[in-house]
């Protein structure tokens, strides 16, 4: 039986900690999340020598404050889960800010292990540490690593396991004036230790900065001996004139500042012209250039997978027979022929019937429209990832900070709204961005407006079909009409906050990391990151629910296998719920097919243009959107209404696991629902009278 | 406002929702801040240490400074 070691990660944002927690796990990781919260939570595993490790990876966190999550997260799971070894990760291009954090876990528990990391970079820009003095001064053993070149990985490792059970005494910082105060305080909070797990110089500080959790903590150990606490604090208040948690903070900065100007030696390195730099914050360069970005790398992935718009383009040109080439090898069409393919062999081998209908249609289709997505969020999330991990996605954020400030958001929400137009299942997931409550869950709610690339696929389709003017202008139309719904309603929501008095306006607070050229393999493990994350996800659910699909729209209401979609439970349900399409001009024999598509769109948004191919017996969706027989502005509304109309099923199960509430789950969905009536109303109406 | 590649040292940062995110951050009370950009309007990028921090101008606004002189 090998021994157990439980290792934490913690470190600063920005120190390389995923990266060493990859280098180190070989990207085997659990990822689960912390309990009752949506903090994700890295786990991994591996056998090394005689051992098993489990590192776990902390969120980033800059100190232990009670003021964040990720904080408290960090914490609790520190004293309470009492990890083997505690290594806390200080980057050596940054060693006074980091070492900050280094400070303040080791007042906090006896087994660490300092990990000073990058120093490969370090020692390119001429920095030298003297690692023994930090040794000395943190009492505590320092690893120098390079998680990228694999260097000290192994020592990191040994050393670990060393020291296993070498408990070393607590690190005391001088706090100067306020030492008399931390004694009186420990003095009374030693009366009642065993019930604390918390060490009480600690506890002592903590109470002194205000911390709240600590607080409570104290409150309910010494019922009515907590006033004299408080009134110790009181006096220290007076005594050092400035606000507490401040005066403490710097003390621990002395002391880092004090280790950082021994162990440092630095040759002055010339520090680059920052041209990007003076683009990025220069206020009228820097949405241009922010933007233009964004648009033209999306605008790269539609290409590469649906052909648009250079396609359309080409044809308008009247190359019409190169615009189709460009659409006929697009990613998607390559997937669509390939599961066309399979599925031909499956009818020539098992003959026609219920069962091959069942493979082809559920089963490989439903995998189709899995697979169909997965080339698709790789490249964006590959270009942004190389974006993130190179430094420059922090400067598009403070670029477009000032534009998003006007409708009440900040730069914060730039990386949800980019990732939205992708696939509105990470775009939820990357309203985390944002440190403001309130921007948080006005991000979660509107981002689904964002047209993401299904419905891309949607809107191409109808757009073919309809041909002639109003189909060149209905994709650009679209998009136009959902970020117009976007800013309006986002602006909406702060006037109506700030009329409550909730508002706060969405401020900006982001460490600007160096600029680089980005790692390949740093950008692999974002990518892959979200691609498993949409595969399990998102991938589950699409998949089986063109399983339920397949049995709603095959079995008849006496439940009985029939060809004929029209007697299908589906197509009773439509049926019922048609006549609400009748004020957009759709009406007659043929309604339930538009409601029916409604529905589907609803499990999936580009199980739309399915729906309609196959509830119309139709080849193509061409010839499926003739038998329809809507009118231009019908089309238009209809189109309109896809675009905008509700959130997929997956991305409302990403809302409530984001938002843990299905009051805003409800929200999110009569919000959308009643936008989206409203705006095809209107646009039928007007294009009626051109 | 303080202009771009002015020196200055923190007084107060009030004690507001930001403010230990600050500390946390280098930026306390006595600490040493270069001004990189500071545009007028939008974010202000100081230096403070061997880091820059990116800071919304709401923020920004209410920490008090004064002339480092040495």
């Amino acid at each position: 039986m090998r021994k157990t070691i439980r290792i934490a990660f913690v470190g600063q944002p920005n120190v390389g900690k995923s990266t060493l927690f990859n280098a180190i796990t070989r990207g085997n990781a659990i990822v689960t999340n912390w309990p009752g919260t949506t903090v994700e939570k890295h786990e991994g595993h591996l056998n090394y020598r005689d051992y098993e490790l489990v590192v776990i990876d902390l969120p980033g966190i800059y100190g232990l404050s009670y003021t964040t999550l990720e904080e408290r997260i960090s914490r609790r799971f520190i004293v309470e889960e009492k990890p083997d070894v505690v290594v806390v990760l200080v980057e050596s291009l940054n060693l006074e800010r980091t070492l900050y954090l280094a400070i303040e876990i080791r007042e906090l528990v006896g087994n660490i292990v300092v990990a000073v990391t990058k120093v490969d970079e370090a020692h390119s820009r001429g920095i030298h540490i003297n690692f023994d003095l930090i040794e000395r001064r943190l009492n505590t053993s320092v690893v120098p690593v390079s998680a990228l070149k694999r260097v000290g990985l192994d020592r990191l490792l040994d050393t670990v396991i060393r020291s296993v059970g070498m408990e070393k005494p607590l690190l005391k910082i001088d706090y100067g004036e306020l030492e008399p105060f931390i004694d009186s305080i420990e003095h009374i909070v030693q009366g009642y230790s065993e019930n604390l797990r918390y060490p009480t110089r600690w506890l002592a500080i903590k109470f002194l900065e205000g911390d709240a959790e600590v607080e409570d903590i104290l409150r309910k150990a010494l019922g009515n001996q907590y006033r004299e606490l408080e009134e110790i604090r009181e006096e220290a208040k007076r005594r050092i004139g400035i606000d507490l948690a401040a005066f403490i903070s710097m003390k621990r900065f002395n002391y880092a500042r004090e280790i950082v100007k021994n162990a440092i030696i630095k040759h002055r390195v010339v520090r680059k012209e920052r041209i990007i730099d003076k683009i990025f914050f220069n206020p009228f360069t820097a949405p241009i250039i922010s933007f233009s970005i964004i648009v033209a790398i999306f605008l790269a992935v539609f290409i590469v997978n649906t052909g648009y718009p250079i396609s359309d383009i080409l044809r308008n040109l009247g190359y019409s027979e190169l615009g189709d080439i460009f659409e006929e090898y697009s990613l998607s069409s390559l997937v669509e022929k390939l599961f066309e393919y399979i599925g031909n062999v499956v009818v020539d081998t098992l003959g026609e019937g219920p069962l091959t209908s069942f493979i082809v249609n559920g089963v490989l289709g439903g995998l189709a429209s899995v697979l169909i997505f997965i080339p698709l969020i790789a490249i964006a999330m590959a270009i942004l990832g190389a974006l993130e991990d190179s430094g420059v996605l922090t400067r598009i954020a403070i670029g477009t900070h000032l534009l998003f400030q006007r409708i009440g958001l900040s730069g914060h929400s730039l990386l949800p709204i980019t990732l939205s137009l992708g696939c509105n299942v990470p775009g939820v997931m990357g309203s985390r961005a944002s440190p403001n409550p309130l921007e948080r869950i006005k991000l979660v709610i509107l981002t689904p407006f964002i047209p993401c690339q299904a419905r891309l696929v949607v809107l191409l389709a109808i757009a073919t079909a309809i041909g002639g003017f109003a189909g060149a202008i209905l994709v650009p139309l679209a998009y136009f009409v959902a970020f117009s719904v976007f800013i309006v309603l986002s602006y909406i929501a702060s006037v109506v906050s700030k009329r409550r008095g909730v508002y706060e306006e969405a401020e900006l607070l982001l460490e600007l990391p160096p600029l680089h050229r980005p790692y390949a393999r740093v950008v692999w493990w974002f990518t892959w990151f979200y691609l498993k994350h949409f595969l399990v996800k998102a991938g589950t659910v699409i998949f089986s629910v063109s399983i339920i699909s397949w049995i709603l729209l095959h079995i008849s209401l006496s439940t009985e296998y029939t060809e004929d979609v029209g007697g299908s439970i589906a197509a009773q349900i439509s049926r019922f719920l048609a006549p609400l399409l009748s004020p957009l001009g759709i009406s007659g024999e043929k309604a339930w097919i538009t409601m029916y598509a409604i529905i589907m769109g609803f499990l999936a948004k580009e199980l739309v243009v399915s729906a309609i191919v196959t509830a119309t017996n139709s080849t193509s969706f061409e010839e499926a959107f003739q038998k329809l027989g809507l009118s231009i502005p019908s089309a238009i509304a209809f189109t309109l209404f896809i675009t905008l109309y509700i959130p997929c099923l997956a991305t409302l199960a990403t809302i409530y696991s984001e938002s843990k509430s299905f009051k805003y789950v409800l929200l999110s969905v009569i919000v959308m629902i009643s936008t989206a009536y409203l705006i095809a109303l209107l646009s039928y109406l007007v294009a009626l009278m051109l | 406002m303080v202009r771009e590649g002015s020196r200055v040292i923190v007084v107060e940062v009030g004690s507001y929702g930001w403010s230990r995110r600050l500390y946390q951050m280098g930026i306390v009370p006595g600490s040493k801040l270069e001004v990189v950009f500071n545009k007028g309007v939008g974010p202000v990028v100081v230096r403070v240490g061997d880091t820059e921090v990116s800071i919304g101008r709401g923020i920004a606004k209410k920490i008090l400074v004064k002339v480092d002189s040495s």
